[in-house]
């Protein structure tokens, strides 16, 4: 397999304390991985690292081969996509406008979309159920809304790797679904995909693999259904865990609290 | 059959605003504003002017005044309101801030403390504030630049720009104080912002910097887009961040040094202009950098001929910068009411 991202004793942070050491992995085409853990545990960081906004605080990584820090901003954009967790859109713009920024990297300067950029900004939007938001202004719209249309834009940019940062963050429970049906789809056809959920039990239904932080370390990584269980959970989260399965097969998990 | 399906595939829609030919059927009509605004500029004022005749007898009184005069004046007004407008509309759009005006980044407070210690010292005696003017822009952009290229946020620039014009004010005050009336009155007229006469190799000099310096800002409209949703979100779409931040305010900000170092601090252009083609076009810089300098330029000069006409009334000529903030103040406030400015 060759990876399109790897890393090695990677340590993430920012100035010089590193928030999480210790990472190693390698995500290949056709394969999604979960990075789970709690708040502050360093999984949007390890993305900006991996993105080149920060540099490694230490150990290696390669994005396609390369150091993030050391690839060109366009040719790197035009492989990878990035959807953050929230965007400070300037609101004028329209839901297709942001979309077809995602064509950018494959255009000059000017960003002038043709023929094709246009139909694959709308596809996107089809794609996930939202071409009705293309008319309409991005500050009018819903956290859920405009989390919809980075992910459409990102699909639009047609990328190798893709990096969601909590992907289903603000989305109702359909979109949550529909929207990793359609990455898993991708991922299918060899999209490779790095997902920071929160989610255990959509992790448990789209991942390949699993990365596991918590208190600066690797709690765990490897196979999706090796590596999610009650008892790991418990040890991420510190929270007592209870593991169900339902009748088609999938496992489930909840936490255990009364109130 | 309804007139949608008959209409030819238009790229440009209600949901995608900016296509080749609206910006050029928009940009061609806001030229020819701003071409009709230069020639009646050219024709009223205090002298009647008969166009036939200055144009025909090149020796006559009317040629004299139309193209030593009334056209130089005009092509001041031009670039200078096509330098700021179109520079407000870019630093608006880089610095996420509404109220980003061209003179914040420190190009003000430089320019006037460049012309207040040339014109207190006495040095203008020979070239004109104008040089001093320029050369104090230019020095505080150089320390703008340096200080908020050593932070990675947009807000930086902003801060040194506001606290090194409050420096310089402060400073003015203080040479205010030191020096004649006389002087200081020369000080405050040209801090109001006015235009004169230049001579056609100073006007053929500025507007090549001007034309310089609006290519520049064009080209990198498209990548001003993006960055308004971001730093790290433009990165990602392909950005070069922190070298499309200094290319363009180096060309709003020398830009905004040549346009003040020809007619003062002329305000409120800068700020009015781009807000309202944005209410107007939307947010797309890439129409907004351009048609700001062509209504920048109409806008202005139109303001120059008011201080022209209203001449006889006041029994002096007041300097454009105060017609222009009578003109912009208001309206600036009527549409922040309306709720039609973003905030």
């Amino acid at each position: 397999m060759t990876a399109l991202l790897s890393a090695r004793g990677l340590a993430v942070g920012y100035g010089r304390r590193p928030v999480v050491s210790g990472v190693s992995l390698d995500v290949g085409p056709g394969s999604l991985l979960a990075v789970l853990g709690p708040n502050g545990a360093g999984k949007s960081t390890l993305l900006r690292t991996a993105l080149g906004w920060l540099p490694p605080l230490s150990g290696d990584v390669l994005l396609f081969g390369q150091s993030p820090l050391r690839w060109e901003r366009q040719q790197l954009a035009r492989r990878v996509a990035w959807v953050p967790q929230a965007f400070e859109a300037d609101g004028g713009f329209t839901g297709l406008e942001l979309v077809l920024m995602g064509r950018a990297p494959h255009l000059g300067a000017w960003g002038l979309p043709g023929e094709r950029d246009l139909s694959l900004a709308r596809a996107a939007l089809e794609e996930l159920q939202i071409a009705h938001l293309a008319g309409r202004r991005t500050g009018e719209l819903s956290g859920g809304e405009r989390r919809l249309l980075l992910l459409a834009r990102a699909l639009a940019q047609g990328p190798e790797l893709l990096l969601l940062d909590e992907p289903t963050a603000f989305l109702d429970l359909r979109h949550q679904v529909h929207v990793l049906q359609r990455v898993r789809a991708r991922v299918e056809a060899g999209l490779a995909v790095v997902a920071v959920l929160h989610d255990a039990n959509l992790a448990a239904s789209v991942a390949d693999h699993v990365l596991l932080l918590r208190d600066g370390g690797v709690l765990g990584h490897g196979p999706a259904a090796q590596w999610l269980s009650a008892g790991r959970l418990e040890s991420l989260y510190g929270l007592p865990m209870v593991e169900a399965v339902a009748p088609g097969g999938a496992r489930s998990f909840a936490p255990r609290w009364r109130p | 059959m309804s007139a949608v399906a008959l209409a030819p595939r238009r790229l440009a829609t209600a949901e995608l605003r900016f296509s080749a030919g609206r910006a050029t059927a928009i940009l061609l009509l806001l030229a020819c504003g701003a071409a009709a605004a230069v020639l009646v500029s050219a024709v009223l004022g205090e002298y009647p002017l008969a166009l036939g005749r200055a144009l025909r007898f090149p020796a006559s009184v009317d040629a004299t005044v139309l193209w030593r005069l009334r056209v130089p004046r005009a092509v001041l007004g031009a670039l200078v309101g096509a330098a700021l407008a179109s520079s407000g509309s870019a630093l608006q759009g880089l610095l996420k801030n509404p109220l980003a005006d061209p003179f914040i980044l420190g190009v003000s407070g430089g320019a006037a403390l460049g012309a207040t210690l040339a014109l207190a010292v006495g040095l203008t005696a020979l070239v004109g504030p104008s040089l001093f003017a320029f050369l104090g822009s230019v020095a505080a952009m150089a320390l703008v630049l340096a200080v908020g290229r050593s932070r990675r946020s947009p807000y930086a620039a902003l801060l040194t720009g506001v606290v090194f014009n409050a420096f310089a004010a402060a400073a003015i005050t203080c040479i205010k104080t030191l020096v004649s009336p006389d002087r200081v009155g020369e000080i405050l007229y040209w801090l109001a912002g006015s235009l004169g006469y230049e001579t056609p190799r100073t006007l053929a000099g500025a507007a090549v910097l001007q034309v310089a310096c609006l290519g520049v800002l064009w080209r990198q409209s498209g990548r001003l887009n993006l960055l308004s949703l971001g730093d790290e979100d433009a990165a990602s779409l392909g950005v070069p961040v922190q070298r499309t931040r200094t290319v363009v305010l180096l060309a709003a900000s020398l830009s905004v040094a040549g346009a003040v170092a020809l007619s003062g601090l002329v305000g409120f252009v800068g700020l009015i202009v781009p807000h309202l083609l944005r209410l107007l076009l939307g947010p797309d810089q890439r129409l907004l950098v351009p048609a700001s300098a062509l209504a920048g330029a109409g806008f202005l000069v139109l303001s120059d001929l008011l201080t022209r006409l209203l001449f006889p009334l006041v029994h002096a000529e007041l300097p454009v910068g105060v017609v222009t903030a009578v003109l912009g103040g208001p309206l600036f406030l009527w549409l922040l009411q309306r709720g039609q400015v973003p905030p």
